[in-house]
């Protein structure tokens, strides 16, 4: 089972790879979708080890894959070509890879530094907690790199995506009305942010980000 | 209790604070337009009404929980539940005269406007019960939860505008607090993770029962957690440098919007701070030094932007960055006067902000949409009621007797000095001058010599809903000046309770 939870684990990080940098919006969906599949598959993994978890697999699975793919899909009409990045796309490559690879790395060899019991010390938890915030930073850099709405709402999905999934190992046993109610948070927060776009990209005539600077904090 | 009647249930009345304001935002788009806002204004006045009675039971019968523990009604709770309500009530009263009344010599924006009324009652009614599950859930991941369920019914109100620059605020908003609470929800999973082996997976959720395992949670998972929770909940509270969202949302916002935001919805997030601060700031002190040395840093940012400002309502969000900078100082001095400085200065500074704003609107309202400073001037003759209230905010602000911004900043610079944190607390006061300028400035600049721009001679006061929700906040701060000793049973047990030396 280890084994199994450790590919899929990587999965994750490649499929997120794909979703920052693939320039063709709907390739980015599926990739979003395909890790939304293996993000329900790894959750069902570890519910060999916390039955409840299996109420959170069936969450995600309705919440990430059905519900937010959906809105994503709506919100990309006939426009399939990401406005152009901040940063061009080897270098944004490079930069994505030696992220992720940082952060896992570092975190999986210093499990004890982020881990509240010595269990999520162990495997396959510790690789878990480092896929969880491997995701994190990969959504981050996207958000803060991508001038494309859609692709910052994917940057967000990827963020929460990874704190969604450290809950396997550090709050596997939180009942049921806490983990619906922490997906509906995202879940509503997708729709707002992507109807929000949908209304910018009506005054502007696109989803570039970059032209919203009426505004400067 | 028996003289609550069916209100002495223990789980009834902060299910009743939930309940009210939702069952009329569902309400509201079954009834016809001018019921509307009468149905707004009903709802939010029973919400005060029960929240006030929720507080008289707490002064006398001490905290309760209900739902078995899942909200907490202490000191605390019970306090920001009456400050939430009697805010939303005076907005709720504004924005009766005022939504109606805007863009009146514009028929297309008029009329998009009143399409979209409902929702902005609707949803206003939405964020006033999730503020309240704010402050009385006891559930640390619902605390969360109930925490980005705030920004999500807040962001359409920040962009109900529905211009460009509206929609940008609120994409901008949105994505902002979203990304930045998410460390917050590390922060409290992580906390979660750490108690439950020692509480039980349910026990651990209750934020009153940390208290009791803190000394078993391994002190580095509670130094991350409480950094993360201070990431995410100061970069909603709009701590420096957390704070780039802040100008923006209040500007953008409609009036009433922007007076919530400023005199609640940045404040609820303290209360997270103050329920886990008090937790383990006694235990690590360096958390205490980190907190106060942001709460300086954004007391002296919020300030050199405000005085910088030419726009009216962004002077005032960027004077709310500051202001909540003493909030940081005096909690992060750990002990339990500086608790209740910052329960006081809380309260105080949410009366006077939601005060400064609506008076804002109300001169916007009354001078074309005008908010640069350069261009008003004079309006203390024709608006002399939102004259005299924008008067007691602006001394409120600035820390004179007799308002409530007296006792307040007095019991910040006080609790500096108890630490002996001098260097803070030559901070906080260089601020208050800082206040006091930027205060004199726009009394000189909007209410005070002659109008700067055509047009302004013709200006009239505010409709009368306007100016009674104004006078109401007015009176409180006085109230609140003359007798500070008034919080004294509802933040003096908060502050109690917290077992702080």
């Amino acid at each position: 089972m280890e084994g199994v939870i450790r590919t899929l684990s990587l999965t994750l990080i490649l499929t997120s790879f794909v979703v920052v940098e693939v320039r063709s919006l709907r390739r980015a969906l599926l990739a979003y979708m395909a890790q939304a599949l293996v993000m329900v598959a790894v959750i069902a993994c570890f519910a060999a080890y916390h039955p409840a978890l299996w109420i959170w697999a069936a969450t995600a699975f309705v919440t990430k894959f059905a519900l937010i793919s959906w809105m994503l899909a709506r919100a990309l009409g006939g426009d399939d070509r990401e406005c152009a990045p901040r940063v061009g796309s080897l270098a944004s490559g490079v930069i994505v890879a030696v992220l992720a690879a940082t952060v896992y790395s570092l975190l999986h060899h210093s499990a004890s530094f982020l881990a509240p019991t010595p269990l999520a010390e162990q495997e396959p938890f510790r690789t878990n907690v480092a896929v969880s915030l491997t995701l994190l930073f990969v959504g981050l850099y996207a958000i803060v790199t991508r001038r494309d709405a859609v692709k910052v709402v994917l940057g967000v999905c990827l963020m929460e995506n990874g704190a969604h999934l450290s809950l396997v190992s550090l709050a596997a046993t939180l009942r049921e009305t806490v983990l619906i109610g922490v997906a509906t948070d995202v879940v509503v927060a997708v729709y707002l942010l992507l109807a929000l776009a949908r209304a910018i990209e009506r005054h502007l005539g696109d989803r570039d980000t970059s032209r919203l600077v009426t505004l400067r904090g | 209790m028996s003289g609550f009647g069916w209100m002495g249930s223990a789980a009834a009345l902060p299910l009743s604070l939930l309940g009210v304001p939702l069952l009329c935002a569902a309400l509201i788009g079954l009834l016809r337009p001018a019921a509307r806002a009468g149905l707004w204004v009903a709802g939010s006045a029973l919400t005060l009404v029960l929240a006030a009675v929720q507080a008289a039971r707490v002064t006398w019968s001490g905290p309760f929980p209900a739902l078995g523990g899942e909200l907490l009604v202490d000191g605390l709770a019970a306090l920001l539940a009456l400050l939430i309500a009697f805010v939303a009530f005076a907005c709720s009263l504004y924005a009766a005269a005022y939504l109606p009344g805007l863009h009146s010599g514009d028929p297309d924006r008029r009329a998009a406007l009143v399409r979209r009324l409902p929702l902005f009652q609707a949803l206003f009614l939405i964020l006033e019960t999730t503020l309240l599950w704010v402050v009385m859930t006891n559930n640390i991941v619902l605390l969360w939860v109930a925490l980005e369920a705030t920004t999500l019914a807040s962001a359409l109100l920040v962009s109900f505008y529905g211009d460009a620059r509206a929609l940008e605020a609120g994409f901008k908003y949105l994505l902002l607090l979203t990304v930045g609470i998410t460390s917050a929800f590390f922060g409290c999973v992580l906390l979660y993770a750490a108690a439950q082996p020692h509480l039980g997976s349910e026990s651990a959720l209750l934020i009153s029962n940390l208290r009791t395992v803190a000394g078993a949670i391994p002190p580095h998972i509670a130094l991350i957690a409480t950094v993360l929770l201070l990431i995410g909940f100061g970069t909603k509270a709009g701590l420096a440098p957390f704070h780039p969202w802040v100008a923006d949302a209040h500007a953008e916002a409609p009036a009433v919007m922007s007076a919530f935001l400023s005199g609640i919805i940045i404040k609820v997030p303290f209360v997270g701070l103050l329920r886990v601060w008090s937790v383990f700031g006694p235990r690590y002190p360096e958390l205490n030094d980190t907190l106060m040395a942001l709460g300086a840093f954004t007391l002296v940012a919020g300030g050199i932007l405000a005085v910088t400002q030419d726009d009216l309502k962004r002077l005032f969000a960027y004077s709310s960055v500051a202001q909540v900078g003493f909030i940081a100082v005096a909690l992060g001095t750990g002990h339990e006067f500086g608790y209740y400085a910052a329960l006081f200065f809380l309260v105080s500074h949410a009366l006077t902000k939601a005060l400064l704003f609506l008076s804002a609107g109300a001169v916007a309202f009354a001078a074309r949409d005008r908010r640069s400073l350069a261009t008003l001037g004079g309006l203390a003759r024709r608006l002399p009621v939102t004259a005299l209230c924008a008067g007691a905010g602006l001394c409120s602000l600035a820390g004179l007797p007799p308002f409530s911004g007296f006792p307040a900043k007095f019991g910040v610079v006080l609790a500096a000095a108890e630490s002996r944190a001098w260097v803070v607390m030559a901070v906080t006061l260089a601020a208050s001058l800082f206040t006091m300028a930027y205060g004199v400035r726009v009394a000189q600049q909007v209410f005070l010599g002659a109008p700067r721009s055509p047009g302004l001679e013709e200006a009239r006061e505010v409709p009368a809903p306007m100016w009674v929700a104004m006078l109401m906040l007015a009176a409180a701060t006085l109230l609140l000046g003359l007798a500070p000793g008034l919080l004294d049973p509802l933040a003096g047990l908060a502050a109690r309770m917290q077992g702080l030396p």
